[in-house]
Order: C-alpha cells, then structure tokens, then sequence
C-alpha cells in the first residue's frame, strides 16, 4: 500500500517536475545556442583584427580602405576576396562541414542537444506511464466501488481515508455522496420491510384480545342454562364486536398509511372545512358529556385577513381524522360539561391550531410516548377506558406527512393542549 | 450489509473536563453517542449539563480532553485546524441561539457567505429554493437589523443548509423568540431539514420542542441519563 501511495502521490507532484524540465530545456538550449554563437563572433573577431593587424602594420594608408570594407554591407568585393582565398585551397560556397573547427563545435552542439532530449523524453515517459498507471488504477478502483455500490456493499463508506489517497478530496466527497444516497435508499428499503414486519406482529396482537374475548362469550351463550343468560351473554358478544369493528377501522387506517397504501392528496382545501368534518366526527360524544367545543380564531381578533385559511393544501379527509382524533382524546378524558378550546392563529409559514382541555393532563414523561403506535397511558383512566393507542400516532403521523408538526404541553391550569402546526401554502 | 453503515455522527466516550483537582468539572463525562443519517436528534438538559459543550465538541468548534468524534467514517478529533476549518464548512451547518448573521450582509449575501468562503459555486436554484422554502423570497435584499428574530433565525437556517452538509448542529434555535414564532421556526428546521435529506441535532432545554424530534438524548451533569 505504501509503494501505491507514493506513486500516486508522485501524480500530484509531477507538474512541478515536469515545468522544471521544461524550464531546464529551454534555458539549456538556449544557453548552449548563446555560448556556441558568442564563442564563433569571438572567433571571427579575432581573425578580423589579426587580418587587419597584418595588413594595418605593413601598409597603414590601408586604413580608410579596411575600414570602408569592413562597413560595406553589399559586399562588393566579396567575389574578389574568394578569388584570392581560392588560390589557398579555400573554394567558393564551402560547407560548414569542411571547416574543421566549425565542424567539431557543430558535432558537440548537436551532441548536447541529443543528450538533452534523450533525457527529457526518458522523464517526460516516466511520468506519463505514472500518470497512465494512476489513471488504471483510479478507473478500477472506481469500477470496483460501482460494483460493490450494485452488490448493496456500502463498507466503503468508512473507509475514506484509503479512498482520499486515490482520488481528489471533492471527488472523494462527491463519490460519497452518492454511496450515501444509495444506501439510505437500500436502508429505507429495508427499514419499510422491517416495518411492515412488525406491524403485522402488532395488528395480530392486538386482535387476539377481542376476539378471543368474541369467542368466549358466544361458547358461553351457546352453552347457557337460560334464555336469559343467552342474552345477556350475546349482549357482551355484540359489545365486544362493536370494540372489535373500531378497532379494526383503526387498523385498517393505520396499516393504509403504514404500507403507503394511502397517499395523502394535498388539495386545496379551507380549514374551516377541516375542522367542520373533524367537529362532527366527535359532535355525538361531546353531546353525550355536555361539553362545548369552542372555536377562536385569533388572527381574526388582530384583524388579521384570514383569507389563506381557506386555500391550505391538504389533504381534507385524513387531516380532519388526524384532529378528530385529538378531539377524541380530549373529550374522553375531559370532565362534563367542561370546555374544549381551540385556538386558531396564523403565523408566518405556519398555522398554529391549539386544542386545550380541561381533562387528566399528561404526565411530561409521557409526552413523547404517546404519540407511538399502541402506546396507552398509564393513568387509571386511560386504563379502563377503551381505546388501541393507534389514534394519536396516526395524527401524528398524518400531520407530519404534509410537514406539519404536533406537540403536547400542560394547559397552564389542568388539562393538556396539543399544539399542531400545519403549513401555509407559500404564494 | 453493515447495520451500522448509516451512522453519520459517533462519539467514542467522548470527555472534555475544565480545571484540576479540586476544581475539577467534568462538562462531558465519557459520553457515547450515535446519529443515524437523516435523524432529527434533539439534546435536551437543563443549562449547564454540559449540552452545549457536547455540541462544540460533535461541530469541531472545540477539542475534546478524551474520546474522539466520527463524522462521516472520519475521527475529526485528530485533524489539524485547516482540515477541521475545512469539515466544518463543507460537512456542518450551525445554527445558534443568536443567529450569529453579519449585519454588513443583506439576506441573500449571508447566506451564501459560507460557500464563497469555500471558493463553491453557488447553485442559485438550489439557494432560490431554500429561501422559498423558508419564506424569505420577498426579504431577499434586506439587512439582518431590518428583520425579525424568527426571520433572522430564517435566514441563518438557509445559510446552514446552502452548503448541502451532512448535518446540522442547532444551539438552542428557538432561546431568543416567543414560543409561537419558536415553535414555527422549529416546524420550519424540521421541514427543510427532511426536505433537503440532512441529518439535525437540535440542542434546547424546552422539552416541547424537543417533542418534534425523531429521538431525544437527555443529558445531566454531562452524562447521557435517558
């Protein structure tokens, strides 16, 4: 692992390399070019001077004559000159390859630049074979990541530190990101699996109850001495189907919701509305217990418009059940003739509807219990009165669904007040 | 598969303790903790359990006397200050009691303050969807001092969220408003947070709030106790 580490970490290290390279290149060949030209002017100069010694110190008149050819640029007397050095063996158009001196300063210079780009291609290869090896060996890595990705191996995940040295850091997290993503969505998958698991363990459970209590009484009628024993037991028999068709409704709700058989359908729809069906659900039993069930609306107190509640987006059926419920709860454990307060105000995002009562209140370390499936309070009057535990957990989950919230608090003298919030359509 | 493959945040008996001898005071005592992606976590315990601390210390903004913190497979605690500055950016968004917004900075500027900062590109509709998300289309161009504390406390959630973390730490979001635009605001936290796919650790003492979390961890005297 080490050896891959340090080739691969060579990858990120060899632009500086390779732009040194690049520099030494063209400084050499252009110092060697510089060197090789200057030494040929000096060369030249001193053959120029040493001639015009020669000729200056034997014939000095010849000053004005030198001079003029030296700065007489056409050349006439070039073909002159090549007349005369012809008779010294010196030909005319001689190839830079005759002068011996030209020919060995030519043969090192070519020499050198040889050497120079033999070694810059052996550096320059070497690093493209590291680079094309890197490149290998991030493509299998990446093919085997994809691959665990489909075979549902997520190990790699933790594993950021191997994978940091691989790839770049925004490529590592981006690759991760993705790993997560796939598998939160394998895991939900699961999860869903594991929940319907246990729901039909809890439905199951909560049926053997009440139908095992059905079945004894009808043994116990059809047994009977009596016709009025008979009755009285086939009494209980229908007392106990009623029990069981409620409980049945709620589990049927509730296992709707659970295997997403109920998608929520978020109309347009007004709260009054809502509020209305969820009023009516419960109308009979406040009526029962003589308790009033009173409705503020306080933005409209402020003199506020309240003209959005009527353009929420809700599902209209499921979001009455879900407050139905709740009102439910309160008049069954609320004393007669007492008050049921519900308080409507709008906030910014939110509406905020507060459903106070004046019953049994909850203890704050059942706050957060009684809104899971079957949960029953322990309080003795929660106990003996009927009811599955399923009805808060659907409010809570219906309200959440649509990105509302639902809290619970004390009432600040007696009683309980479920707070929920319910999004406000945003314009 | 791995069962504890989606566990985004760990700590591994995590302690920061102040003092020596008798002044010894154990803020976190050996607290072990694990947050599964896309939970929403509420902390609660009454001011001076430590909470806060804890919080610090899971966001990098502290170093632990012992124990190490796991975000993302990764023990934060051993990273130098660059690479902490770096997660801190990329990985967390903060949200604090007081907003923590820069009053020099209109709405729009703050919150893509922490993606300039990290030399990101913005992604305008992502940013556009968040504000709208959290009703603040219309404040776009306004100064924090102009603003509301709920809306203030808006504008700081955007600013969490805009640079897609892995998580969002929350130091009681809710201290400085009125229980109704708290209660609000925390709908609103919630929301965006399952919107957007983010993991939220709210730190609060109000036990209401706490209600709309997936999981509370109570803790007392620096240690979890429920």
């Amino acid at each position: 692992m080490r050896r891959i580490h340090s080739i691969l970490n060579f990858d990120r290290k060899l632009y500086f390399p390779l732009i040194i390279i690049y520099l030494l290149f063209t400084l050499s060949t252009g110092f060697i070019g510089f060197s090789f030209v200057n030494s040929q002017y000096t060369q030249k100069l001193k053959l120029v001077s040493n001639i015009t010694g020669a000729v200056l110190s034997k014939e000095p008149a010849m000053e004005d004559i030198l001079l003029a050819a030296i700065q007489d640029t056409a050349g006439q007397y070039t073909a002159d000159g090549f007349a005369v050095l012809n008779k010294y063996g010196y030909r005319e158009y001689l190839s830079i390859y005759d002068d011996s001196q030209y020919r060995d300063t030519l043969k090192s210079f070519l020499f050198l630049m040889l050497l120079f780009f033999v070694f810059s291609f052996l550096i320059i290869t070497v690093c493209f074979c590291l680079l094309d090896k890197n490149r290998k060996m991030q493509e299998k890595r990446l093919l085997t990541l994809l691959d665990r990705c489909l075979s549902e191996d997520y190990s790699f995940l933790k594993q950021r530190k191997d994978m940091g040295i691989i790839f770049d850091e925004a490529f590592t997290d981006t690759l991760l990101k993705l790993g997560n993503k796939l598998m939160l969505k394998t895991q939900a998958l699961s999860e869903e699996r594991d929940n319907t698991k246990t729901l039909v363990t809890d439905i199951s459970h909560q049926l053997k109850t009440p139908v095992s209590a059905l079945k004894n009484c009808l043994t116990m009628s059809m047994e009977a001495d009596s016709p009025k024993e008979r009755d009285a037991f086939l009494e209980r028999c229908s007392l106990q189907l009623v029990k069981l068709e409620s409980l049945m409704d709620a589990l049927i709700n509730i296992s709707r919701l659970e295997t997403s058989m109920i998608t929520l359908h978020q109309d347009k729809t007004s709260l009054s509305d809502i509020l209305l069906d969820a009023v009516n659900t419960v109308y009979i039993k406040a009526l029962q217990k003589e308790i009033v069930i009173e409705v503020i609306n306080l933005s409209e107190e402020q003199g506020e418009d309240s003209s959005t509640f009527l353009a929420l987006s809700l599902d209209r059926k499921w979001t009455a059940e879900a407050l139905s419920n709740i009102l439910d709860n309160a008049i069954k454990y609320s004393p007669n003739g007492s008050t049921i307060t519900v308080r409507l105000n709008k906030l910014y995002s939110h509406i905020r509807i507060e459903i106070e009562d004046a019953g049994i209140g909850i203890p704050k370390n059942e706050y957060n219990k009684i809104f899971q499936r079957f949960y029953r309070g322990l309080h003795p009057k929660v106990q003996q009165s009927e009811g599955s535990g399923v009805g808060l957990y659907l409010s809570r989950r219906i309200i959440e669904e649509q990105g509302g919230t639902i809290t619970v608090k004390s009432a600040s003298r007696q009683g309980t007040v479920f707070v929920i919030q319910l999004p406000l359509p945003f314009i | 598969m791995n069962e504890h493959a989606n566990i985004i945040l760990r700590t591994d008996s995590l302690c920061k303790y102040y003092g020596a001898g008798d002044n010894l005071v154990k803020a976190v005592d050996c607290i072990n903790l694990e947050i599964k992606q896309g939970e929403f976590v509420s902390i609660v315990g009454k001011s001076g359990s430590g909470k806060s601390t804890l919080l610090h210390m899971l966001g990098a903004l502290d170093n632990p006397t012992s124990g190490s913190v796991w975000l993302d497979g990764e023990n934060i605690s051993s990273f130098k200050e660059n690479r902490l500055s770096q997660i801190r950016r990329r990985k967390i968004g903060f949200i604090f009691q007081s907003y923590n917004l820069i009053p020099s900075l209109n709405v729009w500027e703050n919150i893509v303050l922490p993606l300039g900062l990290d030399d990101q590109d913005v992604d305008e509709t992502f940013i556009q969807d968040i504000i709208r998300t959290l009703g603040l289309d219309n404040k776009r161009k306004n100064l924090p001092n102009t603003l509301s504390g709920g809306q203030q406390q808006r504008c700081a959630i955007a600013r969490a969220i805009a640079a897609k973390p892995s998580i969002i730490l929350a130091d009681e979001p809710t201290g400085n408003l009125d229980t109704k635009t708290g209660d609000e605001v925390m709908a609103l936290l919630k929301s965006s947070a399952k919107k957007y796919g983010q993991t939220l650790v709210v730190i609060t003492h109000n036990e209401e709030i706490a209600q709309m979390a997936d999981r509370t961890i109570m803790i007392a005297d620096g240690k979890v106790v429920g």
